[in-house]
């Protein structure tokens, strides 16, 4: 459950709920953030640094802590954008990644920040050029993830197409054969055109009519279904609302009328010996959930029930 | 439980209650057909007496199949099914249906229900010794019949049998009854003797199980030392309830208990007496007699419906016609719609 540490409101007070980050990645909520950020730039509630407002974004991930890694990541990508061939051999590439994996780490976890930085630095500095030409290159893995997106598109694309081909051949299908039949009965029968003009004419307006009916039923359907959710969404209540409505209840044990000779309790029954005169239950029938005790008081209870109904 | 179950909301009855409602449906069935009948015709109509005598040849029988019955049926299964078979009988009679097949499609039934599971084709090759026919035929008639009968018992399926109740009591006996100079197992055998003569009565129509158990074990226990029976059963009955042995002081604080062993023993007593009056085995002759008897108004009673639908045209064809159900048949597989 995502929750403010600072202002103690989360997501079921707050529906509104938005996290925000920085980059020491301790999450403030949204109004904290603009409470205490109104000078634009303030301290860390939890680590005392000093944060600008605009460098707050919205928290991703649950966890702060996949959210910083990821944070970090796309920035560093901006900077460690060798490609392996700009290396010699597979070794040095690996080297490179192994680096800057560590270099990640360092600064998620807030070891060594400095030195780290400077390593950043200088290494940006070392490969400027190489970087600046790779911003524009992709590398095999961006190069195929955008072969995919292109060929779904396609897809889509034809796919559509086909699809309104398709209609439109019936449509025209259906015209065709009722101009023709018009034509055809405008030749053949002896009845004035303009009657059977109209009459088409109307045929048609009504079809109109009612399609256009069906489309804003369809359209006052979805829109209810929406205002229904919505509303659902609004009654819904997590608080725990404590109604006061007619008497408290009263738990009155039940009585077990027997209608027959006092019925002896399950010490009773061990202590005077009954299970003496009860075959014993072989293993099987134990292992099963059967007792002795079970069988005995079902006879002792089924020979006293009713014994004295006359 | 016994106290809360249909079994004693719907099929316990009063002795007289019980002779009004076999009286009534005899009556019900002599109406049906009195009109039609030619005078010499008159004489297979049965009293409500005799038609229980032949329910009682049936139940002999069938309890003599029911002990042939392999694989061994345990014997809640028959008194299950004779349970089912005295209930559907309030409300049919013997004449106008297969009794036999009934009493089948009874045990099918109880097997069912007790769990006791068998294949309706393991069921038919057991029948051999009961009755004659096809076996593919009388496994036909028995699921048809099935359904019907479960409709007739309004689908009150669960019977309370007293051989659990049995046990209990007797285990009660053998845990409170220390003193005893005999081994109380020894009367197992004459309980269950009791028992089978009691499914050939009406027992299980008037008391509740537990009450039953009671008077096997008072048979029990009268047939091994007829002296004594009484006077055990008191003190059993004083030690479940609780009475001190100096009853006079118990007597003042607490009458009713008193009151109840008295009522118990009563009861426990006219449980035997009616078993003892009313178990009448039924001789092969009688046995003969009924089957010719059913046969001959079981082989009438198509031309009789016949004869009342002639009546019924020439009376104009008011009403629904004889013969025809009010309601569609039974199926076990139908749904309710």
């Amino acid at each position: 459950m995502k929750e403010c540490k600072k202002c103690k409101s989360n997501e079921y007070t707050n529906k509104q709920l938005v996290m925000m980050i920085n980059e020491c990645g301790h999450p403030l909520c949204k109004n904290c953030v603009d409470n205490i950020f109104a000078l634009n730039s303030g301290n860390c509630h939890v680590c005392n640094r000093v944060l600008r407002k605009n460098n707050f974004r919205e928290q991703i991930y649950e966890d702060p802590l996949i959210d910083k890694e990821t944070f970090l990541r796309r920035k560093l990508r901006k900077i460690y954008n060798l490609k392996q061939d700009d290396f010699e051999n597979l070794r040095e590439f690996g080297d490179y990644q192994e680096r800057f994996e560590t270099v990640v780490y360092n600064l998620v976890f807030e070891t060594n920040v400095n030195e780290t930085n400077a390593e950043i630095q200088a290494f940006e500095e070392k490969h400027k050029e190489q970087i600046d030409r790779n911003k524009r290159r992709l590398d095999d893995d961006q190069k195929w993830i955008e072969d995919q997106l292109r060929e779904e598109r396609a897809m889509k694309a034809r796919m559509t197409d086909h699809m309104e081909m398709d209609a439109k051949e019936q449509e025209a299908a259906s015209a065709v054969t009722d101009t023709r039949k018009i034509m055809d009965e405008l030749r053949d029968s002896n009845v004035a055109a303009e009657v059977i003009l109209d009459r088409e004419r109307k045929k048609q307006i009504e079809k109109e009519l009612e399609e256009k009916e069906e489309q804003e039923k369809r359209k006052r359907r979805n829109k209810e279904m929406l205002q229904t959710r919505k509303r659902a969404a609004e009654n819904m209540s997590f608080n725990t609302v404590i109604r006061v409505a007619g008497r408290a209840y009263v738990h009155q044990p039940l009585e077990l009328v027997i209608n027959g000779p006092p019925m002896p309790n399950v010490s009773e029954i061990e202590a005077l010996g009954y299970l003496a005169h009860i075959r014993q239950p072989t293993a099987e029938y134990i292992a099963g959930g059967y007792t002795p005790m079970l069988g005995c008081s079902r006879a002792l209870f089924e020979a006293r029930i009713d014994l004295f109904s006359f | 439980m016994y106290a809360t179950s249909t079994q004693k909301r719907e099929w316990t009855y009063t002795p007289e209650k019980l002779a009004a409602m076999r009286l009534e449906i005899n009556i019900k069935f002599r109406q049906k057909y009195e009109s039609v009948m030619q005078p010499d015709e008159l004489e297979l109509f049965v009293t409500p007496e005799e038609e229980l005598r032949m329910q009682r040849s049936i139940e002999d029988a069938a309890l003599k199949f029911a002990d042939k019955f392999r694989p061994h049926i345990w014997p809640s299964v028959k008194w299950t099914a004779l349970a089912f078979f005295k209930r559907a009988f309030l409300v049919w009679v013997p004449s106008d249906t297969s009794i036999r097949m009934v009493m089948m499609a009874c045990f099918y039934l109880a097997m069912k229900i007790d769990e006791f599971y068998i294949t309706i084709e393991d069921f038919v090759k057991n029948m051999k010794s009961y009755s004659v026919g096809e076996p593919r035929q009388n496994a036909e008639r028995i699921l048809k019949l099935e359904p019907e009968l479960m409709k007739i018992l309004d689908y009150n399926l669960t019977v309370h049998c007293p051989y659990r109740p049995y046990e209990g009591h007797l285990m009660d006996m053998k845990t409170r009854m220390l003193l005893l100079n005999f081994d109380l197992e020894s009367i197992r055998r004459d309980s269950m003797r009791f028992f089978q003569n009691a499914l050939q009565t009406d027992v299980l129509l008037l008391y509740p199980p537990s009450q039953i158990a009671l008077a096997a074990i008072n048979f029990g226990l009268h047939a091994q030392v007829s002296g004594k029976s009484d006077e055990i059963l008191r003190e059993f009955l004083r030690k479940l309830i609780g009475i001190e042995e100096d009853s006079w002081a118990h007597r003042d604080a607490r009458p009713e208990d008193l009151e109840k062993l008295e009522k118990t023993v009563t009861r426990v007593n006219q449980i035997m007496r009616e078993v003892d009056r009313n178990f009448v085995a039924v001789t092969e002759q009688e046995r003969e007699n009924h089957k010719s008897q059913l046969a001959r108004i079981q082989a009438l009673i198509p031309a009789l419906d016949e004869r009342r639908k002639e009546q019924w045209l020439a009376g104009g064809g008011v009403g629904l016609m004889p013969g025809e159900l009010a309601e569609q048949p039974v199926d076990s597989d139908d749904e309710i719609n």
